[in-house]
């Protein structure tokens, strides 16, 4: 697998969002459907689509740029304290994918334009929409590594994201550090909130010893966490 | 109908999200009035305007807070409701100025420094609004000292802070802080996806509530709303 940035510019065909997505993402996977939503959602998911600029990256380090311990990951000139649950997860990976992916600012900027002209429905429906695109981007990002690893006949872990399972959101600047400067467009903030706000990044691990597992939320006690509300079929969304 | 009937149809209106008597939603009050037309017609019949305010908007708000927090209806039922409500509002509005309507008071509202999330907020906001009180929106990235400035304008308000980052949790330890220390007697809630109840107790904050209810039920605990 290459160690070169890898970067791809995404259709929105290719991530094919539904209206079911959207309706679940709203909160109404079992719940009856207000009769308003589906053509709101289906006008705002046409509208939506020509504001994407989907962009999705990664970059592989390997060999020697890669030390594993219990609790932190290291990779390159970076320590990660990601925590026993992400390290234990990633201990058997041999190469450290660092990946990104955004949907640009456009769907977010119409949301923010709707809400500010008063509609915060429409607005609020654009939202759901943005960051169910973001995630949608997001996994399309690990099926391409996926596909990769496949390649060389190697596996690959989840996806694990600063913010989640006990690592700090602020290790973002040192992740950010192992992509080339302005990486798909993305800059972070001081408090490390990455601009485009619709964006999502992370590590997998990739070997041939490693692979995809549940969600283990019984490990960790971050109670609010949408892993744990998607595990225990509460909420249907991820990033 | 009595004023007592409008004003609970005026509740139900709200709570349904029915707007006026154009809106098709929700499909079993097609063709009927909405909020608009009966707020209206309750005035014209002799109910106050407090009456308006306490008997049916706050009434149909608390219970969409209540189902809000009980996950019985999302967002999108929630800003209908909203919607509602303000179709109702807009008749209320020259009685602010004459003060024949009485709100609970203020509650200066913002995102913390550093944290650009807005929808949480102003869910919360719109919530609070229907439990009576009166709202200034600072919106986000809002530092310490806009608080502070907020504070002294507005001297018996109440402040509500939103984070929805653990990188920006700090900027709302700092902001409670330093309103606490110009301010002790201003209380101050909390809230936002990653908080918790011991990390509001440990930066001096009054009051943690993981959805926008739980803030409307501490504050009738503090400052009950008299009809
Ligand atoms: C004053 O009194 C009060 C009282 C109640 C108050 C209150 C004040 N303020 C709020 N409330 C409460 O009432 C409101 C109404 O119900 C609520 O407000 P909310 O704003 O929470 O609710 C909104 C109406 C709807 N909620 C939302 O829109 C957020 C939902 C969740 C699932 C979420 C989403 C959708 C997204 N995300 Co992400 N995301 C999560 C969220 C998990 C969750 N359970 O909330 C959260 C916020 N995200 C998180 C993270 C880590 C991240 N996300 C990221 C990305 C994304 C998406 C792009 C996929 C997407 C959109 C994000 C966006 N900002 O627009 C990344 C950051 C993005 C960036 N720009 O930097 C990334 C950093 C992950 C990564 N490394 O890529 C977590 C933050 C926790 C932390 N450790 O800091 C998170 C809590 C998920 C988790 N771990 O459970 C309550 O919090």
């Amino acid at each position: 697998m290459t160690n070169d940035p890898q970067i791809f510019s995404v259709a929105a065909a290719s991530l094919a969002l539904t209206q079911q997505d959207i309706v679940n993402a709203l909160g109404y996977a079992d719940a009856p459907v207000p009769e308003y939503l589906p053509d709101m959602i289906d006008e705002a998911l046409d509208a939506a689509e020509p504001l994407l600029d989907v962009r999705c990256g990664f970059r592989v380090y390997t060999g020697t740029d890669v030390s594993l311990s219990p609790d932190t990951l290291g990779c390159a000139h970076v320590r990660f304290s990601t925590g026993r649950i992400i390290a234990t997860r990633l201990r058997h990976s041999t190469s450290l994918a660092v990946f990104a992916a955004t949907i640009g600012p456009g769907v977010e900027t119409a949301s923010r334009r709707l809400m500010a002209e008063g509609d915060d429905l429409t607005g609020f429906i654009y939202d759901t929409i943005a960051s169910a695109y973001a995630e949608t981007a997001a996994e399309w990002i690990e099926q391409t590594i996926a596909a990769a690893a496949a390649a060389d006949n190697e596996h690959i872990t989840n996806r694990y994201s600063p913010g989640y399972c006990d690592w700090r959101v602020a290790e973002q600047h040192a992740l950010f550090s192992l992509l080339p400067p302005g990486f798909l467009g993305i800059s972070l903030t001081e408090s490390a909130l990455m601009l485009p706000i619709k964006s999502v990044s992370g590590i997998i691990g990739i070997g041939t010893g490693v692979k995809r597992e549940q969600y283990q939320c019984s490990v960790c006690d971050m109670g609010e966490c949408i892993r744990r509300k998607f595990t225990t079929g509460h909420i249907h969304a991820r990033h | 109908m009595t004023t007592i009937e409008l004003l609970a149809s005026l509740a139900t209106c709200v709570e349904r999200g029915k707007v006026n008597a154009k809106s098709p939603f929700p499909p079993d009050l097609k063709g009927q009035d909405g909020a608009d037309e009966i707020t209206v017609r309750a005035l014209a019949e002799g109910a106050t305007p407090q009456d308006v305010l306490t008997q049916a908007l706050m009434v149909g708000m608390n219970r969409v807070g209540e189902n809000f927090r009980d996950k019985k209806i999302f967002v999108p039922d929630l800003l209908m409701a909203a919607r509602a409500m303000s179709a109702s509002m807009v008749h209320l509005k020259p009685f602010f100025k004459s003060s024949e309507v009485r709100l609970r008071g203020t509650i200066v509202l913002g995102t913390v420094a550093g944290d650009l999330h807005d929808i949480g907020k102003k869910l919360v906001g719109m919530i609070l609004e229907g439990a009576g009180w009166s709202i200034v929106d600072l919106g986000t990235d809002v530092s310490t000292q806009k608080f502070l400035d907020a504070v002294k304008e507005h001297p018996d308000c109440l402040v509500g802070m939103s984070a929805l980052l653990t990188t920006t949790m700090s900027a709302m330890e700092e902001s409670v802080k330093r309103l606490k220390e110009e301010y002790p007697a201003t209380k101050i809630l909390v809230g936002g996806a990653p908080l918790t109840h011991e990390f509001a107790q440990r930066i001096g904050a009054d009051f943690y509530s993981p959805d926008p209810q739980g803030a409307v039920e501490y504050l009738n605990t503090i400052t009950p709303m008299s009809a």
